[in-house]
């Protein structure tokens, strides 16, 4: 046998079925798909329930469906993608068509579909498929649904975390099941998979798994100091600066912000590492 | 190095920072906050690696299709690394058939690891594994260290040896010493060549009684004188001979023939060189000896098809190295040369006891190109057959050798 021929032979051979040594990737897809539907859901009710008071008789039950519905959609899609790889262009066209006549028609309709039908679709056919392009139109999908209606400052500040954390929680474990998912076609491509092998990638999983949750906890504790530092300016201030008007608006918020993650990167460059 | 993917968060940490500015959007400010929080967090971490390793295989010296088992020893003598790719670095031709060159892993400070596994030798040549590859990350991706540890283990392929047993190659000129090889010429050996009649002065143990009982004539046997001969082999390794795929052209399939007939003429304790010529001519002088086998191949593994010197040029330089009367092998396509007929005539004319094994190229390249038996190669074939008989005229013994034939079976042509 040629070598070019025993190449392909080979490759014909490589499963990409999941096996259960591996099943720390599709726990992965399902904190990323979990997460991507609590930020959907978390981002309706910031856009709709809290801007317009409600949602109608429905309320929030509705509005809990619809990031189902979304992910729903998005896992029927990525099922549809895999008969058919045209309906990846098409779908999406669909949706946008979905969205200009619901908006036209109601418009608290088009929001909802604004911030749950993209994002939910795009972002779990990204997780699903295993393909960085989709997961990061996802994420995209989902930060440019925040800018349909704006929160103004005094937003609950539990919600706004929640969207912030799920949507960082949902690209990392999906980028990271991505990765991973690559490394373990690779090494199927040369070889059978072997005990000490999958010993040493549960491993790395596990590994993982205690690094996010940390790194995670600490970026939301961190922000929360960052969103708050107007009020240490404020503390360690003096004067005009304490009462100032420029110090408590929203302008005064970010500036202070900034400031604080300027510094606080100046200070994590400089320490060991 | 940075990835695409820190790059990635920070912009639009950014992006995201100045349009909650300005659309006033307090959802977008935390967001943006958060990226950029997370990227502090993570992505300061740096990856210095220092690994020591150490490879050892099982041989450095193997023959075409055997299997070599490499043992790569990991340690690592810096901080813990989190996510380490490793990629020991194996020649193409080579199939990895068991364990992985590839690992994934996480490594702990001091931790150590040994990484196995095996490949098979495709190909004849002259290899290096190695270096070491390393690529490492933090987990969360968001730059990543490339390096390399340089360590090579040289490791030669050798050309596969055919069995030719029972095969009897006989040489037309025979040396003065006596030796084991069989010249097609009478002698006091021990193969029986044939039978005559008894004359005067035969020694009586050569008598065929069974003769004399079936004739009623006193009948003699006759033997094969036995002497050692001398062989060069000359290996055509132009550009020309690699034609076909990697691994199925007349260049692979000479250097097998070539390493087979060195082994099988010094099996027999015949003095044997080999000459192959690409755009160049390296010789290994006609020499006989235990170790010289390995000498030998060593030569034939190394020839890769390049150049196109004329075999008349090779000749000329070659015929100081030939002693008188020695058997010459060429293996050739004899193709795109027009001093093949010079050449291999003027080998006749110094009394060389020549052969001719020469792989079809035609064949060889009709079968790579999967090209069906048209005009042209029926054309180009005709040529070849017309050539190989004005070979033959010249008294040399010329075998045709068409893919797919196995080795042993072309040389039984030699035996007639």
């Amino acid at each position: 046998m040629s070598l070019a021929a025993w190449y392909r032979e080979d490759r014909d051979n490589v499963s990409t079925a999941f096996s259960d040594e591996f099943r720390g990737i599709t726990a992965l897809q399902v904190v990323s798909t979990a997460a991507l539907g609590v930020a959907i859901f978390l981002n309706a009710y910031l856009n709709v329930w809290v801007y317009y008071d409600g949602f109608g008789p429905l309320g929030m039950p509705f509005i809990a469906a619809a990031a189902a519905v979304a992910i729903a959609l998005g896992i029927i899609w990525t099922l549809l993608v895999r008969i058919s790889g045209y309906l990846l262009a098409a779908v999406p066209s669909v949706a946008f068509a979905l969205l200009a006549l619901a908006e036209a028609a109601k418009g608290h309709f088009g929001v909802y579909l604004g911030v749950t039908l993209l994002p939910g679709v795009i972002g779990a056919y990204g997780i699903w498929r295993r393909a960085f392009l989709p997961l990061y139109i996802g994420f995209i999908a989902l930060v440019a649904s925040i800018f349909v209606y704006s929160n103004p400052i005094d937003t609950p500040i539990a919600p706004v975390f929640g969207f912030a954390a799920t949507a960082l929680l949902y690209l990392e474990a999906g980028h990271i099941a991505i990765t991973f998912t690559r490394v373990k076609a690779r090494v199927l491509e040369n070889q059978k998979l072997s005990a000490v092998f999958v010993n040493l990638y549960r491993r790395v999983i596990l590994r993982y798994g205690i690094s996010a949750s940390t790194a995670l906890l600490l970026t939301v504790a961190l922000t929360y100091v960052l969103v708050d530092m107007n009020s240490l300016f404020a503390y360690v201030g003096s004067g005009l600066v304490v009462h100032s008007f420029e110090m408590t608006s929203f302008t005064g918020v970010v500036i202070s912000a900034t400031i604080g993650l300027l510094v606080i990167s100046l200070v994590r460059s400089a320490m060991p590492r | 190095m940075w990835t695409l993917k820190s790059a990635l968060l920070v912009d639009a940490g950014a992006i995201l920072l100045l349009l909650g500015l300005v659309f006033r959007n307090y959802q977008a400010i935390v967001l943006a906050l958060t990226l950029l929080s997370f990227v502090i967090i993570v992505g300061y971490k740096t990856v210095n690696v220092r690994l020591d390793a150490q490879r050892t295989i099982s041989t450095e010296k193997s023959f075409e299709g055997s299997i070599v088992e490499v043992r790569l020893r990991i340690k690592n003598l810096g901080r813990k690394i989190e996510f380490l790719e490793i990629i020991d670095d194996v020649p193409p031709t080579m199939e990895i058939v068991d364990g992985s060159n590839y690992l994934l892993m996480t490594l702990a400070r001091g931790e150590q690891f040994v990484m196995k596994y095996s490949f098979k030798c495709h190909l004849r040549g002259h290899y290096s594994l190695g270096p070491v590859r390393l690529r490492s990350r933090p987990l969360f991706g968001m730059f990543y260290n490339e390096s390399t540890v340089d360590i090579l283990s040289p490791i030669t392929v050798l050309p596969r040896i055919d069995d030719l047993s029972g095969v009897q190659i006989k040489t037309k000129f025979p040396k003065i010493f006596p030796g084991a090889l069989s010249v097609r010429q009478l002698g006091a050996g021990t193969e029986f060549y044939s039978i005559r009649e008894y004359v005067r002065g035969d020694e009586l143990k050569k008598v065929n009684w069974k003769a004399y009982a079936r004739t009623g004539k006193m009948m003699v046997n006759e033997y094969d004188r036995e002497n050692v001969s001398d062989v060069m082999i000359v290996l055509d390794s132009r550009e020309t001979e690699g034609v076909g795929t990697r691994l199925e052209n007349p260049l692979a399939h000479g250097a097998r023939a070539a390493a087979t007939l060195a082994s099988y003429y010094l099996g027999r304790r015949d003095s044997v060189g080999v000459a192959v010529y690409t755009d160049t001519l390296r010789i290994v002088p006609i020499d006989a000896g235990s170790g010289r086998l390995f000498r030998l191949l060593d030569e034939i593994a190394a020839a890769e098809p390049r150049g196109n010197a004329p075999l008349n040029g090779v000749v000329d330089l070659l015929l100081p190295y030939i002693s008188p009367n020695a058997t010459v092998v060429v293996i050739s396509t004899l193709n795109n040369d027009l001093t093949v007929r010079e050449a291999l005539r003027k080998l006749c004319a110094h009394h060389f006891d020549l052969i001719v094994l020469s792989p079809s190229q035609v064949d060889f390249e009709r079968a790579a190109m999967e090209i069906a038996e048209d005009e042209m190669f029926r054309t180009l074939k005709l040529e070849r057959t017309i050539l190989l008989s004005e070979v033959r005229s010249y008294g040399a013994r010329v075998i045709d050798w068409l893919p797919g034939t196995p080795m042993r079976r072309a040389l039984t042509g030699l035996m007639s």
